[in-house]
């Protein structure tokens, strides 16, 4: 019956995406976008505004826990780039494809294939033989920069990946104010996941020193205050937060660690071997306007050389 | 069960390595609804979660989700009844298809279980913390019905007031 149906549906609508539902793919990949392991496999990474989405398919793809294969469409989307972050540049206008899923109730994170239209994301693509298509298929591909009032252009900024630490924790003057300080918590989350602890607090810092707007230094200080109790200026202990008492408590707990722990704390906090980002924390944290930091931070650097 | 894991896999890391960073908890940090999703057509709840080590610190982990239906088994309702987010952070987004093949009251299970790249904490139940307290559990209940004409949605955690009282996300 469900046979006849969809024929009756191919036959009236006459499209590709009516008349193969049947087709099982292998290649969709049906997971979530890991930042960090994304700027290594993708090909390209570019900020860009979706223009469009267009239906090419209907296909089935088996889950990786098993159970009946699910429906899904392949899409293309094609994409306004306002900069590249890896990969050739060039290109004006650009299409990619991903698989879609439309019958499944939402349980889970996000679904692409992007934003809204005109919203501008950041997007991991691969390249093959019929195009670039999404590194991930079913949720979303991109991380949302919606705050780029339409405009990109950083500045040199090193590596993918520390481009990408810059691009979700700089704010500049031309940027939505509002939308930086709404996407910030999961910003914060996203580049200490790829760019390491020093280099998320350094980005940070630069937020609260570089008189930003109210809501993204009142944002800029609740991310600190949650992420570095340690680290965090005073700046931000102030009548801004109403969160003091409780940062100075764990401010304590921290130092008192790092007492009793020295160096090899440290590096386990900041996650690091590199012998430059341990130097670079402990100036940090002899910058620091609370005594105590300075002093603590002072003997334990003292004691490691 | 899960609560008896849990304990067993911190006792453990604290017991080998007594300085290491592990996930002690999820905090429900956003609770709110969004009117119209486009994936749905409906509205969804959007909760987003954080991981929390032993100090208070957020912590960078792998937050994977496992969605069971009422049998026990994973549920089929969604495409990806194990996903997951990397970076310690999960948003989560629940709510039925503006759809006539989804109307009724539909059950499922939650809980989420957390891993520290490079480290043995390895897929360990974790605990979920919100307003409404403490739990290893989520019990999702998710309905659309007609009424007067209109589409109702709603999506509820453990039997609690649902969407009506939540604010809508980004206001």
């Amino acid at each position: 019956m469900r046979k006849i149906a969809q024929l009756i549906v191919c036959w009236a609508l006459a499209t590709d995406v009516a008349c193969s539902q049947d087709v099982i793919i292998q290649d969709a990949r049906i997971k979530t976008l890991n930042p960090r392991e994304a700027i290594e496999e993708a090909d390209v990474i570019l900020i860009a505004v979706p223009l469009s989405s267009k239906d090419l398919r209907g296909a089935h793809a088996y889950r990786d826990t098993g159970g009946n294969p699910i429906a899904l469409v392949e899409v293309e989307t094609t994409l306004r780039v306002l900069q590249v972050i890896k990969g050739p540049s060039g290109s004006h206008e650009l299409s990619f494809r991903f698989y879609d899923s439309r019958e499944s109730a939402q349980i889970g994170p996000p679904r692409g294939p992007s934003g809204d239209s005109n919203s501008a994301s950041m997007f991991f693509l691969n390249q093959d033989t019929r195009g670039f298509r999404a590194l991930v298929d079913v949720f979303r591909p991109d991380i949302p920069v919606d705050w780029l009032n339409g405009r990109a252009a950083l500045d040199e900024c090193g590596t993918p990946s520390q481009c990408i630490g810059r691009f979700l924790l700089t704010y500049r003057e031309s940027d939505d104010a509002t939308r930086f300080a709404e996407r910030l918590a999961d910003n914060m989350a996203i580049v200490r996941q790829v760019n390491g602890y020093v280099q998320a607090l350094e980005l940070l810092q630069e937020v609260i020193r570089n008189a930003s707007p109210p809501p993204v230094r009142h944002a800029a200080c609740v991310e600190m205050l949650r992420w570095y109790a340690m680290e965090a200026a005073s700046a931000c202990l102030g009548s801004e937060s109403p969160a003091a008492t409780p940062v100075l408590q764990r401010r304590a707990l921290l130092l008192d660690q790092l007492k009793r722990g020295g160096v090899a704390w440290i590096r386990n906090r900041i996650d690091t071997h590199d012998d430059n980002e341990l130097k670079r924390y402990f100036e940090i944290l002899k910058r620091s306007d609370d005594p105590e930091v300075r002093r603590i931070a002072l003997q334990v650097s003292s004691g490691a050389q | 069960m899960l609560t008896a894991m849990a304990a067993a896999a911190i006792s453990e890391a604290v017991s080998s390595t007594p300085s290491y960073r592990y996930v002690v908890y999820l905090q429900v940090e956003k609770d709110c609804v969004t009117l119209n999703n486009p994936k749905t057509g409906g509205p969804t709840r959007d909760r987003t979660y954080q991981a929390y080590d032993q100090f208070g610190d957020p912590i960078v982990a792998t937050i994977t989700e496992r969605v069971l239906a009422a049998t026990g088994g994973l549920s089929t309702l969604t495409d990806s009844p194990t996903s997951s987010s990397s970076t310690g952070r999960f948003s989560d987004q629940v709510g039925l298809l503006n759809s006539s093949l989804q109307v009724g009251t539909f059950n499922a299970y939650q809980y989420f279980v957390t891993t520290i790249p490079g480290t043995p904490w390895v897929n360990v139940p974790t605990e979920i913390r919100s307003a409404a307290g403490v739990n290893m559990v989520l019990g999702v209940t998710m309905s659309h019905w007609y009424e007067g004409g209109k589409n109702i949605f709603d999506v509820k955690y453990n039997g609690d007031a649902g969407m009506g009282g939540l604010p809508i996300c980004g206001k």
